[in-house]
């Protein structure tokens, strides 16, 4: 045996996999490149929904009334499928656990380099780039203090650049508008102001905030980005300012230091779509546990793979064509949905690298007609994006007459059914805790 | 059938038989049917049976912009996820300049990261070979 | 529709923004008559922008009427003189393949055939034809099949519809008539058996307001029946609806004529910088708001494809384009078979209905000569002696053909985005451009996939009547790339928002317009790479934006 657990992705449910079973195992990762998990905004979605799907937004929702809200209606959730094991309180019991390892994992995260903030009972509620804001359980500490909860009654400032994304005074307005529409904040003020980086001899790419933030690593650049800020903020009388997301990406905690040293905390990133900054710094963040951890890292593209029973081995192609087959005791799956190409439809819909079979709401799905699992409109609830494989309580795929199809393999990530991300926002959580729960059987 | 459908089959008939009594003639001034295209349609670049093959996997760049962050040389003039989006989506007659290209040099950081395991090193090649 | 005077009576009144309305408004303001033109959605939203998008010489009709041939050639030339920014040269192969019947004569037939086309290839500026061996046409196009035996090739040109329609608007407005579009047409003001004008209703504001006209001109396209049944009269088309499928980029850079399963003969060629395959043509009888492509019409197209481009469905289909034929009416006859011509019908001698008129079928590439046709008959109603002038005056953007790097140099821009808006704007791109001197962030690049700048936006709003961001697109190309609307929506919906004044609730109605569009061209093809993407773009708008929960109170 080359290794003795061979897991495959390394966003965070396949990262916390490696972690947790290489206390105990010699453990390798598999993946062709960096996760979905990159690409996302980099807050850490527990339970940000509204429990049930698409109901209007009302209020700020609490966490654990929305983690309660999941295990009593949606049996099929993986939160719910990993709280079965309970004999006593479900939900006490649930809880307890989810905390556990969110706070060791938030912990080893603060000593590679991001320290994440929030609180297992509040979600907060964090401005975007797109002028609306998003509901979360805990975001970087370079975010929290814009919790638009804890700025009532302040006057606050955006911050945009210009020759980036259109940064205007239509976006403050759009955010105060929607946010007192729904009674959630009022403010005293929401202003808006532009810096221009490229006069001041600083290039700035018309296209995203990351590679702004990407020569934030670079220490004189950085000095003179601050600078900049603080010339253009002197004259402000705001309480907090939003600046987008540009706090560097692998030395995040020297750069977000130097805006702590010069600002304190009034300033703060606002969430950005893909490609985003924070997102980035969350999976180098990863690689470094992996590193620490002693995990071997491989980077290759597993092809499709063909056993009856067990996993024996793993075929994989490198970037240069060359081949490799890898053998382990146990497999993990935490290859994504579609972005990474977890799931794949080549004449019928299923998982990737076993072939497994996928499943809407315990339904097997296979017909290749996209139209078949979706509605009319983008807006509702579009099932197609909850498909996945289907688990047993010890997270291993089961096929359509419920038994265990492979004896050494583990799921976890949004590989699973019976969640839908996108609508529920339950994504890093149920990734993270079956990630963690995927380690933590592997290592036996 | 009108007068106008007889007299557009009498037309084709006729060039028919024109056709037939030209053959010959074609043969012996040796035509070359390729020759002849390529030098109607100057703009348009060969296509090898290696890049033709490649043309798919080109389509699954999802302008995600993780190479846009990791690459080191170029993005400041093309960022490489540019080049996926624009690449065979141009007109014949567009192209970046090579100049930009060649300041791209091969370390292959965007490739090891591309979350849908694109050959970001691949493409620039390609691109490098359409401008020449 | 402010802009309409309630007591002024015009010459002639439009309804529809196609390129039959814009062109027949066009020809008819340029005559001097006074013109206002409605339509119910946005110009080019209809069968106008659904088409394949071709200025062709009108090869098929060879087998039978020659001088249809020759106008269709003729005016296809005169399109290339008004219009040299729009149009892009597609070379085609027709390929033999092992399969057809005695692919050897099969050959020597087609060969023939575009022989007598060659005749008609100085009228509109084609190459002759030549004629490919097995191995030429494999050097050339490496994707098709290896059952092909030999090819003819010939060319045509590709025009972007949307674009070509606004330019016939714009410039039917410089000669001074109205365009109003998001105004539907929702009543005809009759007086006993005359039509006087129309009453139209304001899309964004619900008010109607009462147009009169001396004539009234249903150019309605697929919803032209229901229009002459407002008037009492009848118009009977048969609808067929055309499928295309659009790839993300050039599969090819050749076009190939292919036929599908049942003989038709179907296309797929490069367009502007992507890819389609089509058109499907079926019998259509639902609703004409609300189009969807079904599982058959996509796999028939792809199953042709395939046959001729074996590796077709490894491509990433970005969306499919659905539009409704508003083709002659014919009883007995299969959906191909159906000509593409166009009747005029004057209702006061078929139905005894005075001061309207409506014209039917038709083909894009014939447009003008149609436009040309109906003018000469409203004018001589009006006695109106001037003659056509559209065939030789160019349209705005096209009375040269700008220098994109000498452009793009002096303006300090991307060579690229400069050289995608002088596509679309031709002559006109550097008073575009300046806008980018008056304010910096007017150089910024809302959408990246095409690319499209601010300032080019801004002129759409601002000149060009867009209101939505599905008008947005179609004058720019705006989220027609492989992200579909991803990372440009946000941004477009802001900058209209603030050139029209909205609030956060219009805002948000822009937003949600804009994705419920771009869905009914994406869902039925999402799988595999345009999935993968569209994972993406449910993440930002919906997981992290909320847009789907933050709905008005």
């Amino acid at each position: 045996m080359d290794y003795d657990v061979i897991i495959i992705g390394s966003g965070i449910a396949g990262t916390l996999a490696a972690i947790n079973a290489a206390k105990t195992k010699k453990v390798a990762i598999v993946r062709k490149g960096y996760a979905a998990t990159a690409l996302s905004s980099g807050a850490f979605d527990i339970a940000g929904g509204t429990g049930k799907r698409n109901r209007p937004f009302k209020g700020f929702i609490n966490l654990t009334e929305a983690i309660g809200t999941i295990l009593e209606n949606e049996p099929l959730h993986p939160y719910s499928i990993l709280s079965a094991i309970f004999s006593g309180d479900r939900f006490q019991e649930f809880s307890s656990m989810v905390k556990t390892i969110g706070d060791q994992f938030f912990g080893e995260l603060e000593a590679a380099g991001i320290r994440y903030e929030g609180s297992w009972e509040n979600n907060m509620i964090i401005p975007n780039q797109h002028g609306t804001f998003k509901v979360t359980s805990f975001c970087q500490s370079s975010m929290t203090s814009g919790n638009l909860a804890r700025l009532m009654g302040r006057t606050i400032l955006f911050l945009g650049f210009e020759k980036t994304a259109i940064h205007n005074k239509t976006r403050a307005s759009f955010l105060s508008d929607i946010l007192s529409k729904y009674g959630l904040v009022s403010f005293k003020k929401i202003g808006y102001t532009n810096v221009n980086f490229q006069s001041q001899g600083i290039p700035c790419n018309a296209h995203d905030f990351i590679s702004l933030a990407g020569m934030m690593d670079k220490d004189e650049q950085a000095g003179k980005v601050v600078a900049v800020l603080k010339r253009s903020l002197e004259k402000t009388d705001y309480d907090h300012v939003f600046i987008p997301p540009i706090m560097g990406i692998t030395r995040h905690r020297d750069v977000l230091k130097m805006f702590r040293d010069n600002f304190g905390d009034t300033v703060s990133e606002f969430l950005s779509p893909p490609s985003s900054a924070p997102g980035l710094r969350l999976q180098y963040a990863l690689d470094k546990l992996l590193v620490q951890h002693g995990v071997t890292v491989i980077d290759g593209d597993v092809m499709r793979n063909e056993s009856i029973d067990t996993v024996k081995t793993i075929h994989i192609t490198f970037k240069d064509g060359r081949t490799a087959s890898l053998s382990a005791n146990i497999f993990v799956l935490a290859t994504g949905k579609f972005i990474s190409n977890g799931i794949v439809n080549k004449k019928a819909w299923q998982e990737s690298v076993f072939g497994l079979p996928v499943f809407i709401d315990s339904r097997r799905v296979s017909d290749p007609f996209p139209m078949n699992y979706l509605t009319d409109d983008p807006f509702d609830d579009q099932k197609l994006f909850s498909i996945g494989v289907k688990v047993d309580r010890n997270l291993m795929p089961l096929d359509e007459d419920d038994k265990v199809v492979y004896k050494n393999l583990y799921a976890a990530g949004s590989i699973l059914s019976g969640y839908n991300y996108i609508y529920d926002k339950t994504g890093m959580g149920t990734a993270m805790i079956t990630g963690a729960k995927a380690g933590i059987f592997s290592a036996g | 059938m009108g007068r106008k459908d007889i007299l557009a089959l009498l037309n084709l008939a006729y060039r028919l038989v024109i056709h037939i009594m030209k053959k010959p003639l074609k043969w012996t001034k040796g035509y070359n049917g390729f020759d002849a295209f390529v030098s109607q349609y100057k703009g348009l670049p060969p296509v090898s049976n290696e890049t033709r093959a490649s043309y798919p996997s080109l389509s699954g760049c999802i302008d995600c912009g993780i190479c846009i962050a990791e690459c080191r040389e170029i993005k400041h003039e093309v960022p490489p996820v540019y080049l996926y989006v624009s690449y065979s989506r141009l007109l014949p007659d567009l192209f970046y300049s090579d100049k930009l290209l060649k300041a791209c040099t091969d370390c292959d950081t965007c490739l090891v990261h591309c979350p849908t395991g694109l050959h970001m090193k691949e493409l620039v090649l390609l691109y490098r070979d359409m401008v020449h | 529709m402010s802009g309409t005077n309630g007591n002024k009576q015009y010459d002639v009144a439009i309804i529809g923004g196609g390129i039959n309305g814009t062109g027949i408004a066009r020809d008819c303001a340029m005559r001097g008559l006074t013109v206002a033109l409605f339509e119910k959605n946005d110009l080019a939203s209809g069968a106008t922008g659904a088409c394949t998008g071709m200025i062709h010489g009108g090869a098929r009709y060879l087998l039978n009427d020659i001088n249809t041939t020759r106008l269709s050639s003729l005016d296809s030339g005169y399109i290339q003189k008004i219009a040299p920014h729009l149009l892009f040269r597609i070379p085609f192969v027709t390929p033999v393949l092992k399969q057809d019947p005695v692919p050897k004569i099969y050959i020597e037939l087609l060969e023939t055939f575009f022989e007598a086309y060659d005749k008609f290839a100085p009228l509109k500026n084609s190459k002759p034809h030549t004629r490919l061996t097995r191995e030429e046409l494999k050097a050339l196009e490496p994707g098709i099949t290896d059952d092909a035996m030999g090819a003819i090739s010939f060319d045509e040109y590709g025009i972007d519809t949307f674009r070509l329609c606004a330019e016939n608007a714009l410039s039917a407005a410089e000669y001074g008539a109205e365009i109003h579009n998001h105004a539907e047409v929702v009543q005809l003001l009759m007086a006993d058996k005359e039509v006087k004008g129309v009453r139209v209703k304001d899309a964004f504001t619900g008010e109607t307001k009462d147009v009169h006209a001396k004539l009234v001109m249903n150019a309605a396209g697929p919803w032209l029946s229901g229009m002459a049944g407002l008037a009492g009269a009848r118009v009977q088309i048969r609808p067929g609806k055309g499928i295309h499928l659009i790839l993300d980029r050039r599969a090819s850079n050749i076009g190939i004529v292919i036929k599908a399963i049942d003989g038709r003969q179907v296309f797929m060629m490069p367009h502007d910088n992507t890819f389609i395959i089509g058109t499907t043509d079926d019998d259509y009888y639902g609703s004409l708001d609300n189009l969807w492509a079904t599982r058959d019409e996509i796999e028939y197209l792809l199953q042709a494809a395939e046959h001729y481009f074996p590796r077709i469905r490894e491509y990433r289909i970005m969306r499919v384009m659905i539009g409704i034929r508003p083709t002659l009416y014919a009883w007995g006859k299969n959906e191909d078979a159906l000509y593409r011509e166009h009747r005029i019908f004057d209702h006061e001698t078929e139905d005894g209905i005075k001061g309207f008129l409506t014209i039917a079928g038709g083909k894009l590439a014939s447009y003008r000569l149609m436009s040309e046709e109906t003018a000469d008959l409203l004018c001589k109603k009006l006695n109106c002696n001037n003659t056509c002038k559209t065939h030789t005056e160019p349209l705005p953007g096209g009375h040269f053909i700008p220098d994109v790097y000498e452009l793009a140099g002096r303006y300090k821009l991307d060579p690229y985005a400069v050289s995608r808006m002088a596509y679309r704007h031709g002559s006109k791109t550097e008073e575009i451009l300046k806008l980018t001197v008056e304010e910096p962030s007017n150089s910024n690049l809302v959408c990246e996939c095409e690319p499209v700048m601010e300032a080019e936006i801004r002129y759409a709003i601002r000149n060009e009547w867009a209101r939505t961001i599905p008008d947005i697109r179609r004058r720019t190309r705006l989220g027609t790339g492989s992200c579909q609307g991803r990372r440009c929506t946000v941004r477009a919906a802001y900058i209209l928002g603030e050139e029209l004044g909205l609030g956060s609730a219009g805002i948000k109605k822009l937003i949600q317009g804009f994705m419920k569009e771009r869905w009914k061209g994406k869902a039925p093809i999402l799988t595999d790479k345009q999935l993968a993407e569209e994972e993406l773009n449910l993440a930002t708008h919906i997981l992290s934006d909320n847009l789907n929960v933050i709905i008005e109170t």
